[in-house]
């Protein structure tokens, strides 16, 4: 797949998770993995760097908090401008699969 | 992006962050994380402005660099600031002088008349123009006693105006009211004046109650314009020093509509009597003194008005000849009353006219000092980077990206610029001062406000630019463009491809050497043109003459008086002990005044008008002998050519051949004027002179005696010879003056050929400029072509070792560097000499007594060129001597 659509992608699946609750990193990879019954893994090469991206962007932010085992952790909590951005990424991504799915039925 | 900035200050942090959330994920998942480092690096970037950082790393880095070798970054600093700022200075005057508007409400719909009108064709301009929306006059007065005093120094400068001039402007007072038609009706009938916020400042310290106060005016002079005198008719003179109102203030900087002026106060039209007395100007029909300035109205253009104004003017002309013409006469009475509109959003400007060309040929001058300095820096920027190959192709063989290194190249060269623009600040500044002293230097009255104002900070900051990119830019790109292989495989041993490896500083060179020459011959034909107009001959020799001015008509005298009274201080004036000779006369020497007028002479059939027309001076007895201008016939002025005597003339010889051709003109008659004639008998016939400019070719020219004058006297100008100095005669002439008559006051006493020096101010400025200027490049050209040649020195040690091991001769070896170095300054005068010929094209008027293509400067250029040449290459051709093979065979 292209660069940026994949980035495309991995924000969309990102700032979903966070739609859904405050998460830390690794948190985020989990919950990806589980929603998408294991067939989405996202490396964490690509997601430490996409959610420092994404948090400069002003689409999420950050904050440190306790973790369930009592560790320091990043957790990440979308904003108003990240739920603004989620509405149109999925908006597109509808368009862009039943486009597809038009495609490949029409044959 | 503030986010990232943040980041980016606060570094650590952001650190300690990255690697605890890298942690705590290790700490959960079990499996393997991937490159820790990279994931590092590429978390750090998307946090911060990673544009930012990698300048502030070059910076850091470029600032290191130079530091390491401070001596030679020094030296590039010094002479880009130099550059620099010489540029600055020369620019902020030629902003001042020719680029600068008036600081006027919209100066572009402002016009200017090219000639002074007199004072009822202003009015009837003033009231007849239909495509102004306002039209004011205006005059400027000088040496105007304030309160009693008349020293000079206490003087005030000031301008009569009428009463619509400030509308015209469009400028509102500061406080109170500005002067309006009403001030400006009546003769003598509106003592009112504004003052200017300096004058407020200075001599009223700022007095919050100024409007409405009163203060003493004396009598001035009216400078400015071609006046004659006419005469005197019978009406009382006003004596001088009269109280005026001050009704109003104007703001700061309005300096009106001179530049270089700087006006204390403006007076109405009205009130010139008071300033002139005895003069009569406003009633007289002859004495053409007002400047007209005016506002062009609402849809009209220059051309348009020009035209339209023309017609009108035209129309005056008639009127005032009255009567019906003939179609030649109307037809030269056209060409006559021609008025010329000139663009008027800059003002008018005495400054401008004399100085504009030679300001523009300074300031390219000083742009190809720049030039070379600029060059220079590329060199020694080139050379760097030559040494620093081996550090740079490693680097992109690391995979560091060309443009990367490129921007660090120029940002160094970028540290060096912004250094050499901030030095230059302080250097331009005191160039400024120099520039304007030299500018100003006998005229004590021009004001100009050479503070930087935005323009100048602009240019500077353009050009500080513009230098980084043309001596940073080819470097970098020179530099980082390597052959990586070669590069690496190579140790400084090889010898292989040197010579085209230096190809470039090379040309460069050649560039230089090219630039100098075109400036080196600038240098030698303006000192040349100095000198020249130094050594002219007058026609007399001016040594141990000086002037002094004196002024019956202010004082009082009229009619037949003022040559008695001049007579009368002339015999005072013979008794001073230490003159060995005197004179008089009405235009003076190199005194900008002149008179002319209309001659008829029997059997001559004048061709134009112009052939009728002659200059002349009124003079009292032995002018010529006091002067020592020869008489090739006749006789001088006696004592004997009084009132009533018969009228006789001396003529100069371009007269003499002109009208008379091969015959004598001696006994001749020539008659003066017209309406009525005046009939002179020639008794002498004179040497031709130069009393106005050097420059000058001799006119034909009559004289006539001050006693006998054709035409009122303006003034009386005494010749004297004296081997005293002027400064200790002037005592003594001014007791000589004022035991005649206390009312007579010397208005200055000044040798010859201070006034000639003074007169020659522009041609003194741009000599000294060249001077300057081609000098430096001289030496910056010799520092270049030192710098070269000891590098190539330096990088061929081994090759000159292994010459001199193998037998050869220390002066065969030394020969080859040398030629090297001739070698381009030969190229470099074979471009610089006809590139200065085809320049030098468009300086035709600023020469004197040479043509462009002057030989001897030429030759001047190319010996000064050669010797630079063989300095630079001297040293490092020593040190070529020295050379111990051995150590030169183990160097690297």
């Amino acid at each position: 797949m292209p660069r940026d659509a994949l980035q495309g992608t991995l924000d969309l699946l990102i700032l979903e998770t966070l739609a859904r609750g405050t998460q830390h990193g690794h948190g985020i990879t989990c919950y990806i993995l589980a929603a998408s019954n294991q067939q989405l893994r996202v490396e964490e090469g690509s997601l430490y760097p996409a959610l420092r991206r994404m948090e400069s962007d002003g689409l999420i932010k950050a904050e440190w908090k306790q973790s369930d085992n009592n560790r320091r952790a990043r957790y990440y909590q979308l904003t108003k401008k990240g739920a603004q951005r989620l509405a149109r990424q999925m908006q597109k991504w509808e368009e862009h699969s039943a486009a597809m799915k038009t495609f490949l039925e029409f044959a | 992006m503030f986010h990232r900035l943040i980041n980016s200050l606060r570094r650590k942090r952001l650190d300690a962050g990255i690697e605890a959330e890298i942690e705590f994920h290790r700490s959960h998942s079990s499996g393997s994380f991937g490159n820790v480092t990279a994931i590092r690096e590429q978390m750090r970037d998307a946090s911060t402005l990673v544009w930012l950082e990698t300048w502030l790393q070059d910076i850091r880095y470029g600032w290191r660099t130079l530091l390491r070798t401070p001596g030679v970054s020094a030296i590039a600093v010094l002479s880009l600031a130099l550059g620099i700022g010489a540029n600055a200075a020369i620019f902020s005057l030629v902003d001042h002088v020719i680029l600068s508007f008036l600081p006027v409400k919209e100066p572009q719909r402002l016009v200017l008349f090219n000639w002074v009108q007199p004072y009822h064709r202003f009015k009837e301009f003033r009231e007849r123009s239909k495509v102004f929306s306002g039209l004011a006059g205006t005059v400027s007065l000088a040496g105007v006693g304030f309160n009693g005093s008349d020293s000079p120094e206490n003087s005030l400068t000031g301008r009569l105006v009428s009463g619509n001039y400030f509308n015209v402007l469009g400028v509102p007072p500061l406080t109170g009211r500005a002067l309006t038609d009403a001030d400006d009706s009546g003769m003598g009938a509106h003592p009112e004046i504004v003052i200017s916020y300096a004058l407020w400042q200075t001599r009223f310290h700022g007095d919050p109650s100024i409007v409405g106060q009163s203060v003493r005016l004396g009598a001035g002079r009216i400078d400015s314009g071609w006046n004659t005198a006419g005469f005197e008719e019978d009406k009382p003179v006003v004596p001088a020093g009269r109280d005026f109102v001050i009704v109003g203030v104007m703001p700061p900087n309005f300096i009106g509509e001179t530049v270089g002026e700087r006006p204390d106060f403006w007076a109405p039209l009205t009130m010139e009597e008071q300033f002139m007395p005895g003069r009569h100007w406003l009633s007289r029909p002859s004495a053409q003194w007002v400047q007209i300035i005016a506002r062009l109205a609402p849809g009209y253009n220059r051309k348009q008005a020009e035209a339209a104004t023309n017609i009108l003017s035209l129309q005056l002309w008639r009127e005032e000849k009255g009567g019906s013409l003939s179609p030649a006469a109307l037809r030269e009475l056209e060409q006559e009353s021609k008025v010329e509109l000139l663009d008027g959003g800059k003002g008018f400007s005495g400054l401008r006219e004399s100085f504009e060309k030679p300001l523009w040929v300074l300031m390219g001058m000083v742009g190809v000092v720049l030039l070379i300095a600029c060059t220079n820096l590329a060199n020694l920027l080139l050379a760097r980077g030559t040494a620093r190959r081996r550090e740079i192709s490693t680097r992109l063989a690391l995979g560091v990206a060309r443009s990367r290194l490129v921007r660090q190249l120029i940002t160094e060269s970028f540290l060096l610029a912004l250094a050499g623009a901030l030095l230059s600040v302080p250097i331009g500044w005191f160039a400024s001062r120099a520039l304007f002293v030299m500018v100003s230097a006998g005229n004590s009255s021009l004001a100009l406000n050479l503070a930087p104002d935005a323009r100048v900070l602009l240019f500077t900051g353009a050009v500080t630019i513009l230098t980084t990119l043309l001596f940073g830019l080819v470097p970098a790109l020179r530099t980082t463009r390597v052959d990586l292989q070669s590069v690496l495989k190579e140790s400084e041993r090889s010898t292989a491809n040197r010579g085209s490896r230096v190809t470039g500083e090379k040309a460069v060179m050649v560039i230089q050497v090219a630039l100098s020459t075109v400036l080196s011959f600038g240098m030698a034909l303006f000192t040349r043109t100095l000198y020249n107009l130094h050594v002219q001959d007058l026609g007399y020799s001016p040594e141990r003459l000086v002037t002094a001015r004196i002024d019956p008509i202010g004082a009082g005298y009229k009619g037949n008086d003022v040559g008695e009274v001049a007579q009368r201080v002339l015999e005072k004036l013979r008794a001073v002990p230490g003159i060995t000779a005197a004179s008089y006369s009405d235009n003076g020497l190199f005194a900008d005044r002149e008179s002319g007028n209309t001659i008829r002479v029997n059997g001559f059939v004048p061709a134009t008008a112009k052939d009728s027309h002659a200059r002349f001076d009124q003079v009292g007895p032995g002018y010529f002998s006091t002067v020592g201008i020869r008489l090739i016939m006749g006789r001088d002025f006696a004592d004997t050519d009084r009132a009533n005597a018969p009228r006789v003339t001396v003529i100069n010889e371009t007269m003499a051949r002109f009208y008379f051709g091969k015959r004598n003109p001696l006994g001749q008659t020539i008659f003066y004027g017209d309406q009525p004639e005046i009939a002179l008998t020639i008794v002498g016939v004179a040497k031709d002179v130069r009393d106005h400019l050097v420059r000058d070719e001799p006119h034909r020219r009559f004289y006539v005696s001050y006693m006998q004058a054709v035409d009122g006297q303006m003034g009386a100008d005494y010749e004297l010879r004296s081997a005293v100095a002027p400064a200790i005669l002037d005592r003594q002439i001014r007791e000589a003056v004022h035991s005649v008559s206390p009312l007579l006051t010397v208005e200055f006493v000044q040798a010859l050929e201070k006034s000639i020096d003074n007169s020659l101010l522009r041609e003194r400025l741009i000599a000294r400029l060249s001077i300057l200027f081609g000098l430096l490049s001289l030496l910056l050209g010799c520092a270049g072509l030192f710098g070269i040649t000891a590098y190539s020195v330096g990088r061929r040690t081994r090759e000159i070792g292994i010459r001199v091991a193998l037998g050869g001769q220390a002066r065969s070896v030394v020969w080859l560097i040398v030629s090297e170095t001739l070698l381009m300054v030969a190229c470099g005068l074979a471009v610089g000499i006809p590139v200065a010929l085809l320049l030098t094209r468009y300086l035709r008027s600023l020469l004197f007594g040479l043509t462009p293509a002057d030989g001897w400067s030429i030759l001047g250029v190319i010996v000064s060129v050669g010797l630079m040449a063989l300095l630079a290459s001297i040293v490092p051709a020593r040190r070529v001597t020295r050379i111990d093979p051995v150590t030169a065979l183990r160097t690297e």
